[in-house]
């Protein structure tokens, strides 16, 4: 437990001092909230106003970045430097190690989230309501498959020059296809079955539907197969794949 | 005197090269031993299946009486590593990995202890990535102190350091030594093993190819001394051969080493024939064989090739 609660400071402190991982988890959304809040303010988008459509889109898109792209990078790029071969010599278990890294990222989605409320409640008056524990449930469920996703890319490169292109080739259509800047229905219909199949727009809709609609479980529960099943499928691939060397 | 490591018939295969095969050795507690060889001899290979990062595909390891494959976490605990590349995190300071790597044990060192004995407390509070090669070189040494170890593997401590920092390196390594630390090290420099080695073993193509105390691998190869001659005009290997008094002739490019156990008389007898065969010959000169002699003797190569 001891060794547990040092890995988590550890790993606090090498997100905290890096600047990278400061601009794109947590500036990089912040500028994208202003930038489209103040774009769009004053419309409506299916039936809404647009900075309640775009802020759990923005929220899902940060928690991309952080659960995914950035830890993808990260644990890459220390497999490469030997990190984890020289732990491998320690008595430290690697579920330790997994647990802390999957914790932090966690705290920095939990981090993402709450700064991105505050300004678009703040700036843009987006409405936030529903029920706090479902949005909280369905957020971490979204935190664990992009975790577990981004575990699975790091299976498949052998370097962080070829990681970061990897996830930013996921990201892209996850961010564009899976309605985290506009609705489903502004796409072109052939695009929706693609569209469907994405984790990013159940987890979308899900947050949504509780943040802007109120919406309880039964009324989310469709959104769940197809999220579920990309966690429960990246975490199988995610044990058969991982290497730590 | 009780043994800290016994390894019996390693093997380890990768597709078609063997990479150790059926090395066996003892190192006795409180020695330090080296293995030395080429680069590819299977040194690290053979460490590493010790320190049971690599699982061999044949034979055994036994450290301080614990078979490695059956009992890694109880290895782990009373061993030290310094591995040829190490690498930890960059944004972390030096005295908070140490810390870290301290609460990974069960029974640590403190810190600062840790640190004055590798002359890194002044950069305590520095960054990783910014200390110099010496610095992070001594940074895995205190890494690999830090449980306080019974035996310390370390892989090459002091290759690409410059003389200063590979002194202070060796200090280290005899302060544990001292200490009653049995330490096990690669390398590349024949100086490093005849200062510090109790034994070494030379390897090459993954075998053990002699294990002595470095006297003795010397005397063993009748190596008593060697006169090294340069020469440029393109004289054969044979015409040194023919020489008597000549032993035996290892030739490196332009350079000769003659082994003889009369060193004054052959010095004279080249003098003589250089004037009479008119040979051109840029530098002479006498030293007592060393370790690489026995090394170029025995595997036809320079150690650092």
């Amino acid at each position: 437990m001891a060794t547990l609660v040092g890995q988590i400071k550890l790993e606090t402190k090498l997100f905290l001092r890096g600047r990278q991982n400061l601009f794109f988890t947590l500036a990089f959304p912040v500028i994208m909230i202003l930038l489209f809040g103040s774009v769009f303010s004053g419309q409506s988008w299916s039936g809404i106003p647009a900075i309640n459509y775009l802020l759990p889109g923005i929220i899902v898109m940060a928690l991309m970045i952080a659960c995914m792209n950035n830890n993808a990078v990260k644990i890459v790029n220390e497999r490469e430097k030997g990190v984890y071969r020289r732990l491998s010599l320690t008595p430290l278990k690697r579920q330790t190690l997994l647990i802390g890294d999957i914790f932090v990222r966690y705290l920095i989605v939990l981090a993402s989230t709450m700064l991105l409320i505050a300004i678009g409640v703040s700036v843009f008056k987006a409405n936030v309501g529903g029920n706090y524990f479902l949005f909280w449930f369905v957020l971490t469920i979204g935190a664990l498959t992009f975790v577990a996703l981004g575990f699975v890319l790091t299976a498949l490169v052998k370097n962080t020059n070829s990681m970061m292109p990897l996830g930013m080739a996921i990201l892209f259509p996850f961010m564009f296809l899976g309605g985290c800047f506009w609705p489903l229905d502004q796409m072109p219909a052939f695009l929706h079955p693609v569209c469907e199949a994405l984790p990013a727009l159940h987890l979308n809709t899900a947050l949504r539907m509780v943040a802007v609609h109120g919406a309880g479980f039964s009324e989310i529960w469709p959104e769940f197969p197809v999220l579920l099943g990309w966690l429960v499928g990246c975490s199988i691939l995610a044990v058969k794949l991982f290497k730590w060397e | 005197m009780s043994t800290a490591i016994e390894v019996k018939d390693l093997t380890k295969i990768y597709g078609e090269l063997t990479a150790a095969n059926s090395v066996s050795f003892t190192i006795e507690e409180g020695e330090i031993f080296g293995l030395l060889g080429p680069n590819g001899a299977g040194k690290t290979t053979t460490l590493e299946m010790i320190e049971g990062l690599r699982k061999p595909d044949k034979g055994s390891i036994q450290v301080c009486g614990m078979d490695v494959t059956k009992r890694a976490n109880d290895v782990k605990e009373i061993i030290g590593v310094q591995l040829q590349s190490t690498s930890v995190y960059d944004k972390v300071k030096v005295s908070e990995v140490i810390d870290l790597f301290g609460g990974y044990y069960q029974r640590s060192l403190p810190t600062a202890g840790v640190l004055d004995k590798v002359s890194l407390a002044d950069k305590r509070y520095s960054f990783v990535e910014a200390l110099s090669g010496g610095q992070k070189q001594r940074l895995a040494i205190a890494l690999a102190m830090v449980n306080d170890p019974e035996i310390l593997f370390l892989d090459e401590p002091t290759t690409g350091l410059d003389p200063q920092a590979r002194r202070n390196v060796w200090d280290i390594i005899e302060g544990l030594n001292e200490r009653g630390k049995t330490i096990v090290l690669t390398t590349h420099y024949m100086e490093e093993a005849e200062r510090l080695c109790e034994r070494v073993g030379i390897m090459d193509h993954g075998q053990i190819i002699a294990l002595d105390t470095p006297a003795n691998l010397i005397l063993k190869q009748n190596l008593d001394s060697a006169v090294e001659v340069i020469s440029s005009n393109g004289t054969s290997k044979e015409f040194f051969e023919k020489l008597p008094r000549v032993n035996k002739v290892t030739q490196d490019g332009e350079k000769f080493i003659l082994h003889t156990r009369e060193a004054l008389e052959l010095l004279t007898d080249i003098i003589r024939l250089r004037e009479e065969n008119k040979l051109h010959l840029q530098n002479v000169s006498v030293r007592e064989a060393t370790l690489e002699d026995v090394f170029l003797e025995l595997t036809g190569r320079k150690l650092r090739d």
